[in-house]
């Protein structure tokens, strides 16, 4: 009996430590990368500080003000360790002089915006452009999200070891290219700023629309990108695409409760419960992208922003028969202005038909067939049976519906395509 | 996961405190909602239901009552108590209660 209670008390302990660890890791690997000016040893340093905590605070209580707590068990185990291996350069020698003449009474000595500043600085880094793209995620989810490698792995069905290499090889890359602990300068800034923002969105999509395994959705990597959006919001609050980015996400996250059936079969938009929309979100999405209008105003938005508004016109139509279809063609048109792209196209497309009427739809996605784009996506011939059908050209949609059912390799699209098929032939 | 957070003092709560709270939330990307209770003019307005009838009356606040309320998104009920232990008040109660969404796990 007091075996099990015992066992039971130290779990509570432990995950109050990992609760601590996932609110403070971030702010920490972040002061310690400008103390040390090393991202890497930052990490490391701060994984030490973690070991401390487990071991301390489940007997000790949880301090009052954990970050400094760990800030300071963190440097003084930096500089112990310096001293053992006799690394005492002038460096180091400044660095532990510092952290003695610090006020013990007020080791919270960092202000709330050199914190800030210091994080952002980690943002920029963990999603530096000489990182591929899955390097750059996997590094941002362990320095910004606090997760574990298990965790990660877990998150992107990809074994721990895999992960593990990719974060080692990742510090080392950044070590090698000699990437400075700094922000980018006014002319890298733009490039940078979207390298970050395509970090948070795949992170997004990753559970969003997952391609593998049995969960095609995975909602705890939608609240984990959402999260480092909206801190990213908070640390760039004069960024419009960074709003933009936030607002996308806010909409299409609303939609996670409405997007599945019981047994996981997908269902479409405009057949979705929308009582069942996380009215929250759809209120946080219409004022991240009104943050964004305010600041370049509704014709300067950039492609997040525009898809944001899209999703906008959806959250905020109370029934599909709602839907503002003319206001989703000219987003679609802006957007296909800024990132022209055949899948822009093709939904734009479909936005045409729903406000002008099929021919409308049509006449796009015959050019995009004549332009010989999408030529593997089954979608489009899906679409284009659909506008085929609507005009009663029902014999031509049969074909197309076949043509597309043969291209996808999802059965349960398949299946749907065919009985599409099976409907056309008998009109 | 989403918790509510409710904070009951016998007093109104100290703005300033609760404001900065409420930013450090929104600086750590957790915060969906975030207010404060007025005290109006000490009273507020009580149904109870199962009678025969049910009437809506002015009663006087009790001496202890919810001052402010946060809902946050969190990984798990343990952060979210970290987030409440983390109130800067010398005074005043804190109940953690787990939101029921409509989406499994978030």
């Amino acid at each position: 009996m007091v075996e099990r209670e015992r066992t039971a008390a130290d779990r509570a302990a432990a995950e109050a430590v990992e609760a601590v660890w996932r609110i403070e890791s971030g702010k920490l690997v972040a002061g310690l990368a400008r103390w040390t000016g090393d991202v890497g040893l930052a990490e490391e340093l701060a994984q030490d500080a973690l070991v401390a905590a487990l071991e301390q605070w489940p007997e000790a209580g949880i301090p009052r003000t954990p970050g400094a707590w760990l800030t300071t068990v963190a440097k003084r185990r930096a500089i112990d360790g310096w001293r053992r291996r006799e690394r005492l350069d002038e460096r180091y020698a400044a660095l532990a002089r510092d952290l003695e003449q610090q006020d013990d009474d007020d080791p919270a000595a960092v202000v709330e915006e050199e914190i800030q500043d210091d994080l952002l600085r980690l943002v920029f880094v963990a999603c530096h452009p000489v990182l591929a793209p899955p390097a750059r995620v996997a590094l941002t989810l362990k320095l910004l999200g606090g997760l574990t490698t298990e965790e990660i792995a877990r998150a992107f069905l990809v074994p721990v070891p895999t992960i593990a290499q990719r974060i080692v090889r990742a510090k080392r890359t950044l070590t090698a290219a000699h990437v400075p602990f700094e922000v980018p300068d006014r002319a890298e800034y733009p490039e940078r700023l979207a390298s970050v923002l395509e970090v948070v969105y795949l992170i997004f999509n990753e559970g969003y629309s997952a391609t593998a395994g049995d969960d095609w959705m995975r909602p705890d990597l939608c609240q984990e990108a959402l999260r480092l959006g909206r801190v990213l919001a908070e640390l760039t609050p004069r960024e419009p695409e960074v709003h933009g980015l936030v607002a996308l996400m806010e909409f299409q996250a609303s939609r996670l409760p409405a997007r599945a059936t019981a047994d996981g079969e997908p269902i479409l938009l405009q057949d979705q419960d929308r009582t069942r929309w996380d009215r929250i979100l759809i209120g946080r999405g219409v004022a991240a992208l009104a943050r964004a209008d305010r600041l370049v105003g509704s014709r300067g938005r950039g492609p997040y922003a525009l898809q944001a508004a899209i999703a906008a016109c959806h959250a905020t139509a109370p029934a599909p028969e709602d839907t503002d279809w003319e206001e989703i063609v000219a987003l679609y048109g802006a957007l296909a202005a800024l990132q022209p792209s055949a899948v822009v196209e093709l939904n734009r497309a479909v936005a045409l038909s729903m406000a002008y009427g099929p021919e409308a739809g049509l006449d796009v996605v015959d050019r995009l067939v004549l332009d010989g784009a999408l030529e593997s996506y089954h979608l489009l011939p899906s679409v284009r049976a659909d506008f085929l059908l609507k005009l009663g050209r029902a014999a031509e949609a049969e074909e197309e519906f076949r043509r597309a059912a043969a291209m996808t390799g999802n059965e349960r699209e398949r299946a749907l395509l065919l009985a599409r098929a099976e409907e056309a032939a008998r009109a | 996961m989403r918790y509510l957070l409710m904070l009951s003092t016998d007093g109104p709560a100290p703005a300033e405190s609760i404001q900065r709270y409420t930013v450090e939330l929104i600086r750590a990307g957790v915060l969906l909602v975030g207010e404060v209770l007025a005290d109006d003019d000490g009273t507020h307005v009580e149904l109870t239901f199962g009678g025969p009838r049910t009437d809506a009356d002015l009663q006087p606040l009790s001496p202890v009552r919810p001052a402010a309320v946060w809902i946050v998104q969190t990984s798990d009920r343990a952060e979210a108590v970290e987030w409440a232990r983390r109130l800067p008040l010398g005074r005043g109660r804190v109940e953690v209660r787990r939101i029921l969404t409509g989406a499994a796990d978030t």
